[in-house]
C-alpha cells in the first residue's frame, strides 16, 4: 500500500491517475473499476452514480457513467476499453459508499476487458504510483492554489 | 438508452433565478455520460445569454455557484447552447453581447425536429 499525503493507493491495483480511477484485474479475467481515495476526497460527498447500460462497449478514457455531487457533476472515465459487465448496486443505492470505502464496497463497475495488454501499459502501477500521484497533486495545486489534504 | 437530449428553456427566466440552475445541471449530468446535449433558449430565457447576466444570478440557497457556473459546467461536458432568433429580437438582445459559450441560433423548427426524432429525448423547463 502506498500512502501519499494521507491518501492510500493499494499496490495491487492499476491507476488512471488523472481521471482518479483504479482498476483491478480479477481472477475471472474481468476487471473491477472504482474511484481513488484522492479522487473521492477532492470530489466531495457523492450523491448519485449513473452508469451506461450493461452490455455497452466503452473505449478507454471515454465515459462509463457520471457521478453527482452537490452542484457538481463529474464524468467517470474508463481506465481500459471493455464491455460493461455490471454495476455496483450498493453504490447505486448509497453513493456515499464511494467516499467511505473507495477500494472496497465503493467500487463502481465491472468490465470485460477487450484490449487489456495494450491498455495496461498506459496505466500506472507498482513503483510508479508515488511519482505519478505526486505529479498529479502538483497539477491540482497549480489549478486550485492548494494541494489536496 | 437514448444518447441525445434536447432541452428547451421556455419558462426559465432571470427574474426567477431559483429556477435557472436545474436545466443546466440536467444538461451537465447527461453530457458527462457523453450524451449529445442541446439546450435551446426561447422566450425570456435568452436574457440568460447576455454577457454578465447569468454570472450575477444564484439559485436558491447557493451563493457559491452562479447560474453561469452551471451553464459553463454543462458546456465543458459538451452541451451546445442555441438561442431562438425571434426571442432575441423580442427581448431586444444585442447579439454582439451574447456569451461566447453560445453555439448558434436555432428556432422552433429545430427543437420541434428534435421532439419528432425518435433518437432524441426532450425536456422542457
Amino acid at each position: 500500500m502506498s500512502t501519499i499525503h494521507g491518501f492510500e493507493f493499494p499496490d495491487d491495483l492499476w491507476y488512471l491517475i488523472e481521471h482518479d480511477t483504479w482498476i483491478r484485474l480479477d481472477s475471472d479475467g474481468n476487471a473491477t473499476i472504482g474511484i481513488t481515495s484522492l479522487g473521492a476526497h477532492i470530489s466531495g460527498e457523492f450523491i448519485e452514480f449513473m452508469a451506461k447500460p450493461v452490455g455497452e462497449s466503452i473505449e478507454r478514457e471515454r465515459a462509463l457513467g457520471m457521478l453527482e455531487m452537490s452542484k457538481v457533476i463529474r464524468s467517470v472515465r474508463a481506465p481500459i476499453s471493455g464491455v460493461l459487465l455490471g454495476i455496483n448496486e450498493k453504490v447505486k443505492d448509497t453513493a456515499g459508499l464511494i467516499n467511505r470505502d473507495p477500494y472496497g464496497d465503493g467500487w463502481l463497475a465491472r468490465l470485460i476487458p477487450t484490449s487489456w495488454e495494450t491498455d495496461a501499459r498506459l496505466l500506472v502501477s507498482g513503483a510508479e504510483i508515488p511519482g505519478a500521484v505526486e505529479k498529479y497533486m502538483a497539477l491540482l495545486a497549480e489549478m486550485f492554489g492548494e494541494r489536496p489534504s | 438508452m437514448k444518447t441525445r437530449l434536447a432541452i428547451l428553456l421556455w419558462a426559465v427566466d432571470p427574474s426567477a433565478p431559483h429556477l435557472c440552475a436545474t436545466p443546466f445541471f440536467y444538461a451537465a449530468a447527461a453530457a458527462a455520460m457523453e450524451v449529445e446535449v442541446e439546450v435551446h433558449f426561447a422566450g425570456r430565457s435568452v436574457l440568460l445569454l447576455m454577457q454578465g447576466a447569468a454570472a450575477s444570478l444564484y439559485g436558491a440557497g447557493d451563493q457559491a455557484t452562479s447560474i453561469y457556473d452551471h451553464m459553463q459546467q454543462a458546456t465543458r461536458f459538451g452541451a451546445r447552447l442555441y438561442a431562438c432568433s425571434d426571442a432575441l429580437e423580442a427581448q431586444s438582445v444585442d447579439r454582439a453581447l451574447l456569451i461566447p459559450e453560445l453555439t448558434g441560433i436555432a428556432g422552433a423548427a429545430a427543437f420541434a425536429g428534435r421532439v419528432l426524432d425518435p433518437e432524441w429525448a426532450t425536456l422542457v423547463f
